[in-house]
């Protein structure tokens, strides 16, 4: 379960006064639940994101997850966490950065090299095993990023846009790939953020609106994913008035 | 912790050859040029930062000296500031492993690419000695190590706290700072005035070490006290500084 209460981040631009990337925001998300995060660009999310995985500390408030800090939860089991763009060294093979990112997820070292194959085969990377991180495409570099969520996957996912540049192909095979998840972990809790609310009727159980740095609505996604979207734009839209 | 010890290795031979390739390349190239025609600026450093008789009549040990500082502050640049550039922060800092211990095993690969550089070079200049036709560049493998260990654990240190106050770039520039003025310092005129001056600041210590390793003497025993205190204050407080950064998993 995570627990955020009275969560508040501010950020001192340069040049500028301070902004307010999450002000008092509260949140409560149940073990085994698909929630999506959804609201315009600067709202908070990946601000959001950055201290649910202890990457952001907040100014005020405090962030639980199933009852430990962030940092604790980290140090012990860690967090599955896939940005908006995934990064890695340019020059690193993409099996290599999956081989060191697998020892870093404590694999036993026998299984490395069999775990990194599979992952990559799920993500249709074999073929570019030997491929330079930093040649690959954008969408190719989100299914690395899938891919490196998939060594050991973890009770918790952090999914920051991870749609975005992946073709409709890839779109459904990661519905598919987090469908797997799910039933192979059942208490597994995934946050999404997206710009698309077609697919987030299709993955999430469960949608808050933010914007602002506040969390603005929490609707309960149904298999009308129309009608969900266009409540969400109404909403917005009425935070944007007021 | 056995996984960064199985991850040691691997970040040892991500630098380990190119460190070694371009030094071996460059300064097999360069020092023989060098210790030939500066022989003035050479003097200057020697006078300036009271060598004495430690380091004979060498051209070569001021500039190896130098070299392995400067590799030092390139390779201790990379522990945190390569993290930011290469983006993957956020994918290892959400892994169960202590910030501060995959920290710590990124900046000892460091040193050891620093020592095989040394040791390269060192064999390359004096296996050339005899073309080259520089004095004194009997330069041992133990001196060396030596050497690269105080560059590593000053410098490194140093650079590791700027590494990781400010973002790429920011922290050669730090070492520079301190670097630069302290190299002009010791050949400028008149009489190596400000070179005088220059005694009191740590790094001196370090390069005076530094070269008295390389020289093999090793009536070091102060400086090494200081370099060590020192170094590991640096190490402590830059790795804390470190750990506390945060990260940005939006790209």
């Amino acid at each position: 379960m995570i627990e955020l209460t009275g969560v508040t981040r501010r950020y001192r631009r340069r040049g500028r006064s301070r902004v307010t990337a999450l002000d008092s925001l509260d949140l409560h998300v149940e073990r085994g639940t698909t929630l999506a995060v959804v609201g315009p660009n600067g709202a908070g999310k990946s601000t959001l994101f950055g201290v649910i995985a202890g990457l952001v500390r907040p100014d005020r408030g405090s962030v639980r997850i199933d009852g430990r800090t962030p940092g604790d939860r980290v140090r012990t089991e860690g967090i599955g966490v896939l940005p908006d763009r995934v990064r890695l060294p340019e020059r690193r093979c993409v099996a290599e950065a999956l081989r060191r990112l697998a020892i870093l997820d404590r694999c036993p070292r026998r299984e490395i090299s069999s775990r990194v194959d599979l992952v990559m085969e799920m993500t249709g990377l074999v073929e570019r095993r030997d491929s330079r991180c930093g040649g690959l495409s954008r969408g190719l570099r989100q299914r690395l990023g899938l891919a490196q969520l998939l060594i050991r996957p973890r009770s918790l996912l952090l999914l920051d846009e991870p749609l975005s540049g992946l073709d409709p192909l890839w779109r459904a095979r990661f519905r598919e790939l987090l469908e797997w998840l799910r039933a192979e972990r059942p208490d597994l809790t995934i946050l999404l953020a997206s710009h698309e609310l077609g697919e987030v009727g299709r993955i999430a159980d469960r949608l808050v609106v933010i914007r602002a740095g506040r969390i603005v609505s929490s609707l309960e996604v149904d298999d009308r994913p129309a009608a969900m979207e266009t409540r969400v734009l109404e909403i917005l839209q009425e935070a944007r008035v007021e | 912790m056995s996984n960064l010890a199985l991850l040691f290795p691997r970040l040892v031979f991500d630098r380990a050859p190119r460190a070694v390739i371009a030094a071996t390349v460059l300064l097999s190239l360069t020092v023989p040029l060098l210790a030939r025609r500066t022989s003035d600026v050479a003097a200057g450093f020697r006078d300036g930062l009271s060598m004495g008789a430690a380091s004979g009549a060498s051209t070569v040990i001021p500039i190896v000296a130098m070299w392995l500082a400067l590799s030092a502050a390139w390779l201790a640049d990379g522990v945190v500031s390569e993290l930011r550039r290469d983006g993957c922060g956020p994918l290892v800092f959400t892994r169960p492993v202590s910030r501060s211990g995959y920290l710590l095993t990124r900046w000892l690969s460091g040193f050891v690419c620093l020592v095989s550089a040394g040791l390269v070079v060192v064999a390359v200049l004096n296996a050339t000695a005899r073309f080259s036709g520089i004095a004194g560049t009997g330069l041992s493998p133990v001196g060396v190590v030596g050497a690269a260990a105080a560059s590593w654990w000053w410098v490194g240190s140093g650079v590791l706290f700027f590494s990781s106050l400010f973002d790429r770039g920011e922290a050669i520039a730090g070492a520079l700072l301190l670097f630069v003025p302290i190299s002009l310092a010791a050949v400028l005129p008149p009489d190596n005035l400000v070179a005088r001056a220059a005694v009191l600041l740590p790094s001196r210590t370090m390069l005076d070490v530094s070269r008295t390793l390389l020289a093999g003497d090793p009536v070091i025993g102060d400086h090494i006290l200081s370099i060590a205190a020192g170094g590991f204050a640096s190490v402590v407080v830059s790795l804390s500084v470190a750990v506390r950064r945060e990260w940005t998993i939006s790209g």
